[in-house]
């Protein structure tokens, strides 16, 4: 296991993302939604891009999605990141909404196979998963296997 | 005057023919020589003023990019020359989008008596402080909380994680190649090898060993990467009526645009992801100038990837959306096919890919040797050239003609 005191942590307990991280650690994947218009509002914004209504909280989502984009980093550029390398950086668009995407990483999954539109399901892992592990919780994404898919 | 720095594109009035280039000048670029931002500053402006026969009592404006960190201030430039006019300052100059638009600003003061002789500069050492560990192009967003908390987390920094994913998007959108993108890192580095200030003149580059590299961010490439440079660039701008009284053979802008894009520099969240917002600058530009992109002899767009460069070409109008990919294979990009046989003549010095990391404003520099017809790549019959400036928020268009 390498040494990953250097990884990027997010704020917990402040700051416009932290829900998004609290709600990790009891295993849901949550994104703002407006309460007038039910559009997502990611990234947080003190109003609605589509109503400008400032009624917003937090949504829990399915999970699902698919992939929009990837890329497979060999080498991390950003030293801090060095211990999860090589690692999928992902997009993916949330299956609620088509237009709302999410900024993740792919695991468990080999890059060679990924495609454009594939089906993806969260997975709670460690941030520093497989490498290490920081103690938070992070909505990651996986491929779905097609026979899970058929079951659900 | 100035027009508004909103996603989209911006209102800006014509300004046709009113403003001309008549000074420019470099620093010597290179990869990191331990050298001060001022140095390589002042060096380049050394060169723009001697061009245009001016010596520094007769400057009375300075453009630079105020948002940029370090970048020259009036007060330094002052002191540096030891001036006692007063000079009009505007920090809505410099490389990005703003070599382009610096232009719109300058006639605004000149209309308005504010200045009469603009110096317009840009000048970077990253490569020094990369390599001293001080700071580089990814600083500026470490430090966003969106950014920090939702994206750097999950390994999405720095640039080349970005475009790597927008190279992804296009590729799988529009069926482009890693060998369309290796088209334009082989094209530009021929370009820098037949240019005397290119920092990358004495290595050579064929597609055969672009496809041989292994990707380091796949799908891209460290040929799909730009430099990290020292070294500055700067131009004089004059009213078009004056720009007769000057030695070198005047180069008069004919239009300008501007265009934001629409989620900042959240590039994940952009509606249309594997688009530049050149999709917006570039309309109201060639509009102006009364021109399209069909007349233009050669072209210069800010290069930090590949990709960039291709989506630039495609988002100018060069190409139909999605169509770039095969636009530029083969020598289509090449200074010496010229648009009388088909070619776009493109980042005839290397762009920052292969020439310098100066964020554009070397492309202008070189736009204007060309118009003048004095360049080391020289294009043959060069009348018209476009320079399409970015800064991944926002886009400038800026063509020119020969005067």
């Amino acid at each position: 296991m390498s040494d990953t005191s250097s990884l990027p942590l997010p704020h917990l307990d402040d700051g416009p993302v932290a829900p998004l991280w609290r709600a990790a650690e009891a295993r849901e994947f949550c994104l703002p939604r407006c309460r007038k218009c039910g559009a997502f509002v990611w990234y947080p914004k003190g109003e609605c891009n589509q109503c400008q209504g400032r009624d917003i909280d937090w949504h829990t989502l399915s999970g699902r999605g698919t992939l929009f984009s990837w890329a497979v980093v060999k080498r991390a550029l950003h030293k801090p990141l060095a211990p999860i390398a090589p690692y999928i950086s992902a997009i993916i668009v949330i299956e609620e909404d088509g237009l709302t995407r999410f900024v993740t990483r792919l695991i468990d999954c080999d890059p060679e196979q990924l495609r454009s539109g594939m089906a993806v399901e969260v997975r709670f892992a460690d941030l520093g998963y497989p490498a290490a592990e920081t103690g938070i919780t992070a909505p990651l994404f996986t491929i779905c296997k097609p026979n899970e898919r058929g079951q659900e | 005057m100035a027009f508004e720095a909103t996603p989209g594109p911006a209102q800006m009035d014509d300004i046709k023919g009113k403003v001309a280039i008549v000074g420019v000048g470099e620093a010597e670029h290179s990869a990191a020589s331990g050298r001060s931002l001022d140095d390589v500053t002042f060096e380049a402006i050394d060169a723009a003023l001697a061009d245009a026969g001016l010596a520094p009592e007769q400057v009375d404006g300075l453009m630079f990019t105020g948002g940029s960190a370090g970048q020259l201030t009036v007060e330094r430039f002052r002191a540096h020359y030891g001036l006692k006019q007063d000079i009009w300052g505007s920090g809505k100059g410099g490389a990005f989008s703003f070599a382009a638009t610096a232009a719109y600003e300058a006639h605004a003061a000149i209309a308005s008596g504010k200045a009469s002789t603009i110096v317009n500069v840009y000048g970077t050492n990253w490569a020094s402080q990369h390599a001293a560990d001080q700071g580089g192009p990814a600083t500026a967003h470490l430090g966003e909380i969106m950014k920090a908390d939702a994206e750097v987390v999950f390994g999405f920094i720095p640039q080349p994680v970005y475009f790597a994913h927008v190279a992804r998007h296009h590729f799988e959108q529009y069926g482009t190649k890693p060998e369309q993108l290796g088209s334009i890192a082989v094209n530009l580095r021929r370009h820098a090898n037949g240019h005397r200030g290119a920092v990358m003149r004495d290595k050579t580059l064929t597609l055969e060993q672009y496809l041989a590299r292994e990707p380091f961010i796949d799908p891209l490439r460290i040929e799909d990467c730009c430099l990290i440079s020292d070294g500055a660039g700067a131009y004089v701008m004059t009213a078009a009526d004056r720009a007769r009284d000057f030695p070198a053979h005047p180069v008069i802008i004919e239009g300008v645009g501007y265009g934001g894009a629409i989620e900042g520099i959240h590039f994940g969240m952009e509606p249309e992801f594997a688009s530049t917002p050149h999709r917006f600058s570039a309309p109201g530009a060639f509009a102006m100038a009364g021109l399209t992109p069909g007349d233009v002899d050669v072209l210069a767009v800010y290069d930090p990837f590949t990709i960039v460069a291709l989506m630039a070409i495609e988002d100018l109008g060069f190409c139909p959306k999605g169509e770039a990919g095969r636009f530029v294979e083969g020598d289509r990009l090449a200074f010496d096919r010229g648009k009388a046989n088909g070619g776009l003549p493109f980042n005839t010095h290397g762009g920052m890919l292969s020439h310098a990391y100066l964020l554009g404003i070397n492309h202008v520099v070189e736009l204007v040797r060309q118009l003048r017809r004095e360049a080391d790549n020289q294009v043959e019959d060069a009348n018209i050239a476009v320079y399409g400036g970015y800064s991944g928020v926002d886009a400038g268009t800026l063509i020119m003609r020969r005067g």
